[in-house]
């Protein structure tokens, strides 16, 4: 018993690294005509290759030129030889300057934008300064949030408690007399009535953002509904608890829990409907990135186990609580003496299950330790993994103090009523849980390319960037100006060592775009003044985060490389 | 969708129609991003600096090209003779003082010089040329593809019969203008002295520039962005007067 509260804590520190289901956006791979390039063809149409598919019926593409007049000619299509690829046809361009803006769903529902130009030659005529619209859209909106908390916790909470009520707390009808478990019954229908209400509503309001359109034109959202692998995914879950709630139905109706063991067609009943319940698990993660990520199976396998583990442990929780509202005073001490044993073995599984598949997860998705506290992301996760913390420690007390009081009878009223504030206490922290995942999934997670740029001195722009950054005994003043996509910026690095200024070093700064795979830049910074290094390059190619690494020989010296995390806006 | 913030030609005059053989003022000024006039352009010895006033007849029969000055309030200015009726395309290449690596860029306008217009047929490809006595001719068939360089072997016989000696004129011993027929897409490079500075010319990554290892000799650097028939007018300043020579040239 005493390597409890050690195996606890030890399984707590790791759930510092509990991520929810691996859900991620669609990222931009490739584009024609390329970013920021010279075609000396007018391009017939503009092609836009992602990393997974994404859904053209939602696709944007606007491409204009610097007076704002639309060239596409036609509907955006998914290429026939690539389904990871989008195609919108162009008019005739004449030479000049092209805005390429883009705003596509990915198959998770998760809208995404971006925007790059190219210029149509041999005389593109000046640069434009494009005024490049709000690239921030995110599936963090309050009512989608909101939606999407009621679907998941409802589901979860509903398959929950019907784990509890058929298997887990079912035998006290039997060895106590004059209990029943139908409080928990009627929880358990109110919470699948609230996710079969719920998922259809969820539905909505994410087709509503998708197309633009108000919540309210649903003449108009209906048919759109099940355009997307994101509505078909949410409808099956509908359908699945749809055939979940009938098989469920049968279920309740033939078990007799008066009777210790169950009739052939109560088992027949039960395992079809935790089948169903089983099913209905899978539908999220089968219509979001865990079906598009490798290895599928696995990711896919993962995915379940950590929504079931979730659910058992949610749904039991919130029984307890109903449980001990249903039962009459008499009965009560008995009944939870009954549960709350069997019910805390399970919880343990269950909490070692989200730990596991928790853990596999943050490996997948998290490419540096520094992203956990330095992206929203890995915030969220921190968030999830606080709350779940505290949950666990209120489950630990419940563990080591309340059952085994309980079981011996000795002061057992005192600890039921304590057993009743802390299960309370830890039901809302999982809630709470359940919104940081909501939120989590409705993230995308850092990019990879971060673990290649090293640990960033410092996180900069939008706006004109002067950092100062000490590194093994030098010091660098950093400066990127205007720090503005799409045009002409100026890098300079002032090197100085002891207040000297540093010189004849070699100074090489790379560009790397964080929010889209695109080769990384490099350039030689020319020595403008003694230890001031420039050059001036449209490097920041498009709006979104930069890594800026500057590598710095001094000469006859270790060189050293100093990062930055630089925001660039339009 | 805005418009975007663009560098821009205004005030330009002629507004109408100009006549032929009379001293035609051709004016204008660049407002930059910000709505401002450009004032400062780059300055120094190469011939990248300034304002080049390009000027041909849309069938590449007639060139001007003048270094226009540039007053305070950004109003640029230049007295131009139009010799034939026509239809005139203007490339106005800037040299703005930026920081940036946009070192240079192309404005365009019309003029349009009154009276009947008939275009003549660019002539075939001829590899001898003769201006104001001076003998120019290119040495061996080129063989010209888009976006591939290539250099092109001149030599320049002065009246005399001796090779022409070229005198810097812009920065560069001589300037090589292209025009491309129909689209009238507009390139230019030059050859520099040696040792000059500010005078190779950049396209895209590629730097095409040309030499002149001795008197009367030439090369020019090429890069053609796309195929089609090209007009080059190469410009040099030999025995104190600019001449100014055209040659056709295929790119496939």
């Amino acid at each position: 018993m005493s390597r409890r509260p050690l195996t606890l804590a030890a399984v707590a520190a790791a759930a510092l690294l509990l991520p929810a289901a691996a859900w991620a956006h669609a990222a931009l791979l490739k584009t024609f005509p390329a970013a920021s390039t010279e075609v000396d063809t007018p391009p017939r149409e503009v092609r836009l290759v992602y990393d997974e598919a994404v859904e053209p019926r939602f696709a944007i593409i606007s491409v204009t030129d610097a007076a704002a007049h639309q060239e596409v000619d036609g509907a955006v299509h998914r290429s026939a030889a690539n389904v990871d690829e989008i195609d919108v046809p162009l008019k005739h361009v004449r030479e000049g300057w092209y805005l390429v803006f883009w705003r596509v769903i990915s198959v998770d529902g998760h809208p995404v934008r971006g925007a790059f130009t190219f210029k149509v030659g041999p005389n593109p005529g000046p640069p434009p300064q494009f005024v490049i619209p709000s690239l921030s859209e995110t599936a963090t909106t309050p009512g989608l949030l909101t939606f999407r908390w009621l679907t998941f916790l409802s589901f979860m909470t509903a398959l929950g408690l019907f784990v509890l009520r058929t298997v887990i707390a079912r035998p006290i009808v039997a060895r106590v007399s004059g209990t029943s478990l139908r409080a928990v019954s009627v929880a358990f229908w109110v919470a699948l009535a609230v996710a079969l209400v719920a998922t259809p509503v969820y539905v909505l309001v994410a087709t509503a953002q998708f197309a633009l359109r108000s919540v309210w034109s649903v003449g108009a959202l209906v048919p759109l509904m099940r355009v997307s692998a994101f509505g078909r995914g949410y409808l099956d879950l509908e359908l699945l608890l749809g055939l979940f709630a009938a098989a469920a139905a049968v279920a309740l109706w033939l078990d007799r829990p008066d009777r210790s063991s169950r009739s052939v067609a109560g088992l027949l009943s039960l395992w079809g409907a935790l089948l169903a319940g089983g099913a209905a698990l899978l539908a999220p993660g089968a219509s979001g990135h865990a079906a598009q990520t490798a290895p599928r199976a696995l990711a896919l396998a993962f995915d379940w186990l950590h929504l079931a583990a979730g659910s058992v442990w949610l749904g039991g929780l919130v029984g307890l609580l109903v449980l001990w509202r249903g039962l009459t005073p008499a009965t009560r001490l008995a009944g939870l003496t009954v549960t709350v044993p069997r019910f805390s073995n399970v919880a343990f599984v269950s909490v070692m299950a989200l730990l596991g598949t928790g853990i596999g997860a943050a490996l997948l998705h998290l490419p540096t330790l520094a992203s956990l506290w330095q992206t929203p992301y890995g915030k969220t996760i921190l968030v999830k993994a606080g709350l779940l913390l505290a949950a666990m420690l209120v489950a630990a007390v419940n563990l080591l103090r309340t059952k085994p009081a309980l079981e011996r009878g000795t002061s057992a009223a005192a600890a039921a009523a304590l057993l009743r504030r802390l299960v309370g206490v830890e039901a809302v922290l999982v809630t709470g849980a359940v919104f940081a995942a909501v939120v989590l999934s409705s993230l995308a997670p850092p990019p990879k390319e971060l673990a290649s740029l090293g640990k960033p001195s410092a996180h900069t722009g939008p706006g004109p960037v002067a950092s100062v950054v000490d590194v093994a005994g030098y010091r660098l003043e950093l400066r990127v100006t205007p720090n503005k996509a799409a045009v002409s910026n100026d890098f300079s690095v002032q090197v100085t060592r002891g207040g000297k200024p540093v010189r004849g070093a070699a100074v090489i700064a790379t560009f790397t775009m964080l929010d889209m795979e695109m080769p990384t830049q490099g350039y030689r910074l020319a020595e403008k003044s003694a230890g001031l290094y420039e050059h001036a390059a449209p490097a920041l190619v498009m709006v979104g985060h930069w890594g800026l690494s500057f590598e710095v020989e001094p000469p006859g010296k270790q060189p050293f490389t100093v990062s930055i995390v630089d925001k660039a806006n339009g | 969708m805005q418009a975007a913030h663009t560098w821009t030609l205004v005030h330009f005059t002629p507004a109408g129609p100009v006549q032929a053989g009379k001293p035609t003022t051709v004016s204008f000024t660049i407002l930059q991003p910000n709505g401002r006039p450009l004032t400062a352009f780059k300055r120094g010895p190469g011939p990248h600096t300034g304002v080049h006033l390009i000027i041909v007849r849309r069938d590449l029969s007639t060139i001007i090209h003048r270094h226009p000055p540039v007053t305070s309030d950004g109003r640029i200015a230049e007295t131009v003779t139009f010799p034939e009726p026509g239809p005139y395309r203007v490339v106005i290449d800037a040299y703005p003082q930026t920081t940036g690596p946009v070192p240079n860029f192309q404005v365009f306008s019309t003029i349009t010089v009154a009276g009947a217009y008939t275009p003549e047929p660019l002539p075939p490809f001829r590899a001898s040329e003769t201006v104001d006595g001076y003998h120019v001719t290119l040495h061996g068939t080129p063989h010209l593809r888009a976006i591939v360089p290539a250099l092109l072997d001149f030599t320049v016989t002065a009246p005399n019969g001796k090779p022409a000696a070229f005198t810097p004129w812009f920065g560069a011993l001589a300037h090589a203008i292209f025009f491309r027929r129909g689209s009238l897409d507009y390139f230019h490079t030059h050859v520099c002295a040696p040792g000059a500075t500010g005078c190779t010319s950049v396209f895209g990554a590629s730097r095409v520039t040309g030499t002149s290892a001795a008197p009367g000799r030439l090369k020019v650097g090429v890069l053609v962005p796309v195929a089609g028939t090209w007009r080059l007018f190469l410009q040099c300043q030999v025995g104190g007067h600019v001449i100014t020579v055209p040659f056709t040239l295929h790119v496939s």
